[in-house]
């Protein structure tokens, strides 16, 4: 069955550096924009799914937010947990309840606040972990955070494909020059080769640059039916196809699990669903926490074969003004802000309704959002559309 | 350098065996009795779904599947040793694992590299040399 849902509504709070908001209160802060976006009360309300994260982890997470929303009788009420990929599968959940009449008007949200204690970014995303398993020997190794293990994807990338961090550096510099064109960007300044490569380092061969803008704030989104998305107060932004793909490598010889990535498998359902070929693509919203992943992304989903992901890159082509598909037009993760999987979603629905100012692309019809989990063990896709199937 | 205070995990289910096989100064693959599919920590075989295996002593000889040199310091263990590289290292018998990479660098994807067991604490822990490289 066809998915039949919209995103009628999108809410931001928070997307600061500075300040320091408990990620609940964030979250109530985003779905009451959102909501307001759409056109609707808070009250028109009725499902509610809620990404976890490492800040907002508490276990009665979805029942305090509803309270804090003043929200009764709610059709649905969950939280999903797939680590960066938690947004999307938020708002999949959100598409199929839509879909098989299990609520009609249901806010996604996703919340963090990973600079609470100090600036400092490392101590944002390195917390010590307690570890079990051969899967804590990462810390006995001594890779804490995201940086370090898409450090090992990256160098095995680059070793096996015989190629040098100037790949990594096309994917920060195009990206950044998109953020130069979003005011609501963290990093605005043009980067520069020199200024890439000068950066410091972090886990080789990833420099800060390589690395996503970490903030606190929150994103939400109103899912609802295309018919009533149709009479919103924004132009609805069509869900037309939704798949995950995680897949469950196994750790030795013959399998390559820091490089098989989840869109090898979503890619194809996505577009057998929809019936479009990724030609048909006008855009990418990927998930850039590190440099390295739109490279794979581009190549998981058949835009170009392995390896050749760095031609999307060439000369700017992905970039402002550039010969191929825009990707990342917000500046991404990388120079944009880091909001997990909320991030690309974000800026598609302001790319697909004509809303992104400066940086608008027109004539965009689908556009391919992807979010990744884990160290490649989730991955979702979606394809928007301007208009339904 | 002094690994004496790296961070151990617990053993769990999957990987009891492999880490009392630790503890006691042996680096141990479990293979399939059904089928040889090598494994480290395993409950289920994933390739044949048996769930009987074998200890076997392994070689402690492999290569670097991927490996990065962290510059920043996420835990008081490694604050002495940073700039520090950590890896997956490829056990000839095919199994992976995470491992601190220790000695004279680099440390390249492919390269040959040979176990060493570290105690730390009442603990051990099997961290990986380059092939040859002298202690
Ligand atoms: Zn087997």
């Amino acid at each position: 069955m066809p998915l039949a849902a919209a995103i009628s509504g999108l809410g931001l709070a928070g997307l600061t550096r500075d300040t320091f908001v408990a990620p609940a209160e964030l979250a109530r802060q985003a779905v009451v924009a959102a909501a307001g976006d759409a056109g609707l009360p808070v009250g028109a309300i009725d499902g509610l799914i809620v990404c976890r994260t490492s800040a907002a982890n508490d276990a009665v997470l979805g029942l305090d937010l509803q309270r804090a929303l003043g929200l009764r009788d709610l059709r649905l009420n969950r939280i999903t947990l797939c680590e960066g990929a938690s947004a999307l599968a938020a708002i999949q959940l959100a598409a199929m309840a839509v879909t098989c009449g299990i609520a009609n008007t249901v806010a996604c949200v996703f919340a963090d606040a990973p600079l609470a204690r100090d600036k400092k970014t490392g101590a944002a995303f390195g917390r010590l972990k307690t570890s079990s398993g051969m899967e804590g020997l990462r810390y006995s190794a001594g890779l804490f955070g995201g940086a370090a293990t898409y450090a090992l994807s990256a160098a095995r990338y680059l070793a096996l494909h015989a190629l040098d961090e100037t790949v990594l550096a096309d994917v920060a510099i195009t990206t950044r020059r998109w953020a130069e064109l979003n005011p609501g960007a963290v990093h605005r300044k043009p980067l520069t080769l020199d200024a890439y490569l000068n950066a410091r380092m972090i886990a080789e061969p990833l420099r800060l640059f390589d690395c996503s803008a970490p903030v606190n704030g929150s994103v939400a989104v109103i899912v609802t039916s295309p018919a009533r998305a149709v009479d919103g107060a924004q132009p609805p932004v069509h869900i037309l196809a939704s798949a995950d793909g995680h897949p469950g490598v196994p750790d030795r010889a013959g399998h390559d699990r820091i490089l098989t990535h989840g869109g090898a498998i979503a890619g194809p359902a996505l577009f057998e669903a929809t019936d479009l070929r990724p030609q048909d693509i006008d855009m990418g919203q990927f998930y850039d926490a590190f440099s390295i992943l739109p490279l794979l992304t581009l190549e998981a989903y058949g835009f170009h074969p392995p390896s050749e992901g760095r031609l999307a890159y060439r000369d700017g082509a992905a970039g402002p003004g550039g010969s191929g598909m825009p990707i990342n037009t917000g500046g991404g993760h990388l120079s944009g802000y880091y909001l997990q999987g909320m991030t690309p979603v974000a800026e598609a629905v302001i790319q697909a309704r004509g809303q992104a100012g400066d940086r608008q692309v027109p004539g965009i019809r689908r556009i391919l959002v992807t979010n990744d989990g884990g160290r490649f063990d989730y991955h979702i896709g979606m394809i928007l559309g301007t208009t339904g199937g | 350098m002094s690994y004496d205070k790296l961070p151990v995990p617990d053993p769990d289910l999957a990987s009891a065996l492999f880490f009392a096989a630790l503890d006691a100064g042996q680096l141990e693959i479990q293979r399939c009795a059904r089928c040889g599919t090598p494994h480290l920590a395993v409950i289920l075989c994933d390739a044949c779904g048996g769930d009987v295996f074998l200890a076997e002593r392994a070689t402690g000889s492999g290569i670097i599947y991927s490996a990065t040199r962290c510059h920043t310091v996420h835990h008081p263990a490694f604050a002495d040793l940073a700039p520090f590289t950590g890896g997956i290292v490829e056990l000839s018998e095919g199994p992976r694992l995470f491992a601190p990479l220790i000695g004279p660098g680099p440390f390249a994807v492919g390269q040959a590299v040979t176990a060493e067991v570290l105690r730390v604490g009442d603990r051990k822990l099997v961290a990986f040399r380059r092939t040859g490289a002298t202690v």
